[in-house]
């Protein structure tokens, strides 16, 4: 039996979806062509620079010789060898994990406060909400790098103008999601300790903040990592950590070191991974009474 | 209603209630360990990192008249403003060709990394070395993967490109394979039992299924990238970035606002496009059933 009803029915939703996939297929190609050609991106760009890049990644692989790999830092071929800076590199690695978690620290605590502030069920005056979001809106948008040159140029080089540019880049991001967290949280509690004749604070402590910590907790853990990985670019402007060796490595041409670089970089990017995601499952899982 | 309580009754229920009401002194006393160490790491940081108090105060200072000049724009008729847009259209050229090149080269290789899809014990060796793979592309920063192809390419916006493509490759071959691995597994066997080959129950069962997750992810990270990609210009991969550099070498701390403001007015654009995006194509328009036309 042949239902030319269902058969109308189903070419037109079919046709209406068929449209729909065509239009935006139109639109994304025509975008990205557009795109690609205002960034000098194309088949051909790509096919004659690709492979300097896989060449400048061959020429980073340092020297290993098998028979001499434990020998000692004079000796070419051995790991020593490889690793002969690892005495101003290991120690910038470590300013750089303490900038990323000094800078994680403060910025909570200060977007916790502002974040309270700025929602819009806490009864806050109208102009000092929107004073503190359009703040934290500049302060996000404007990259770390920018924040951490003009703290270079005002504290001079080194692990402060770093940390100020970091807090300053998390403050604005961790406030947005805070308040978001807290305008989403259920207003009921509040409104049961509120007949109790329980104040304002007394509200946010009671009501909103058993609701939103969690939240907050998961978003500082998510931060830290985020904020590890951009603490290594920050030295690309001397605003301390590795990222100055990095920089200075490649300018320099110490090809064998960049790739030592690189490699810390990984592994302790990997390890914090790891690491923060087992301490977000215990703070935040574990002991959430 | 309170007063009701007496202070007598208070405290018969206080001892009552010994350990309900010891509840608040211990996470009071918590809370003060946590921030007594907190204080202390500070206290070790600022000694082992800080500088002197003058150099603090020179500096704050200075912060002062450069925010100061922020605020008070000078000369702004003769400004380049084609050439400030010229960037920030750049800026967002190199992010969507990087973006969509990354989602392009992520999905195949998420096929590969998801563990639901290379099953068998001969592919698992395979998904294990794509998720390594995946971890560490997404491991280095945007900005030092625009430094490395700065060196390899030379600079301009191409850099950039492959910067983002570098990253995103990593972040979202994982997120997509985490939505490959999080669907329903009776679809792909019921195309087994009607005889689908592999690769159209993968496209049929696995992908109709995550193509939600895959959209609001390329979505979410276009956005988000618009926000993170003015940093490429500081290493020389192209885009805002640079004028930002240049103009602040040059102690213009107000273009250095403007081009923030208009960047701030981008960011929220684009927000807003792809909230509506994600509504339109992800939660759907009904289709009208069959006889309800």
């Amino acid at each position: 039996m042949h239902n030319t009803d269902f058969e109308r029915y189903y070419q037109q939703v079919r046709g209406r979806q068929k449209r729909d996939t065509l239009l935006w297929s139109l639109i994304l190609l025509a975008l990205y062509l557009a795109s690609g050609n205002l960034a000098e991106f194309s088949l051909t760009t790509l096919w004659t620079s690709l492979p300097h890049f896989f060449d400048y990644l061959g020429e980073t692989l340092p020297v290993l010789h098998w028979n001499r790999l434990f020998a000692d830092g004079h000796t070419q071929g051995s790991l020593a060898y490889w690793g002969y800076r690892l005495h101003i590199q290991l120690p910038l690695i470590w300013e750089t994990l303490n900038l990323a978690l000094a800078a994680t620290l403060l910025s909570v605590i200060a977007a916790v406060f502002l974040a309270f502030l700025a929602a819009d069920n806490t009864h806050s005056p109208v102009w000092l909400r929107y004073a503190i979001r359009t703040a934290v809106a500049f302060l996000r948008t404007m990259p770390e790098l920018a924040w951490a040159v003009m703290f270079v140029m005002a504290f001079g080089i080194g692990v402060i103008p770093g940390f100020l540019a970091l807090a300053l880049h998390t403050i604005g991001s961790l406030t947005k999601l805070f308040y978001e967290a807290i305008e989403s949280a259920s207003d009921k509690p509040g409104r049961g300790l509120a007949s109790c004749g329980a104040g304002p604070i007394q509200r946010m402590r009671f009501a909103l903040w058993p609701q939103v910590k969690p939240v907050f907790l998961s978003y500082s853990f998510m931060r830290l990592e985020v904020n590890f990985r951009q603490s290594t670019i920050l030295g690309l402007v001397g605003a301390g950590g590795i990222g100055q060796e990095l920089m200075t490595n490649i300018k320099l041409d110490r090809y064998d070191q960049v790739s030592m670089t690189m490699l810390l970089i990984i592994v302790v990017v990997s390890l914090l991974d790891t690491f923060s995601g087992h301490l977000r499952r215990w703070v935040v899982e574990g002991r959430a009474a | 209603m309170i007063a009701l309580a007496g202070s007598d009754s208070l405290n018969s229920m206080k001892a009552k209630h010994s350990e309900l009401f010891s509840l608040q002194r211990r996470y009071l006393r918590r809370l003060g360990m946590i921030a007594t160490a907190v204080l202390l790491y500070y206290l070790f940081f600022f000694n082992m990192f800080g500088i002197s108090w003058a150099q603090l105060a020179t500096g704050c200072s200075q912060i002062g008249r450069y925010f100061l000049r922020m605020f008070v724009w000078h000369d702004v008729a003769n400004w380049p403003f084609a050439y400030y847009f010229n960037q920030i259209f750049i800026t967002l050229a190199v992010v969507f060709a990087g973006t969509i090149t990354a989602t392009l080269i992520a999905l195949p290789l998420s096929f590969l990394a998801a563990r639901n899809v290379m099953s068998s014990q001969a592919l698992r060796p395979v998904a294990l070395v794509i998720r390594r793979l995946l971890d560490i592309l997404r491991g280095i920063d945007m900005a030092i993967w625009g430094l490395i192809f700065v060196r390899a390419v030379g600079m301009g916006p191409l850099a950039g490109v492959l910067a983002i493509v570098m990253q995103d490759v990593g972040l979202l071959g994982k997120l997509y394979a985490e939505g490959h691995e999080a669907v329903e597994r009776s679809p792909g066997r019921g195309l087994n039992a009607v005889g689908a080959n592999s690769l159209q129950k993968h496209r049929y069962a696995i992908f109709t299924q995550s193509f939600p997750a895959f959209l609001a992810l390329s979505l979410y990270q276009i956005e988000s990238n618009t926000r993170s990609a003015a940093v490429l210009g500081f290493v020389g991969a192209g885009g805002v970035g640079l004028v930002y550099a240049e103009n602040m070498r040059l102690w213009n701390w107000d273009v250095v606002m403007f081009i923030t403001l208009i960047l701030v007015v981008v960011v929220m654009a684009m927000d807003i496009v792809s909230a509506k995006l994600r509504k339109r194509y992800i939660t759907g328009k009904a289709i009208p059933l069959f006889g309800q036309e």
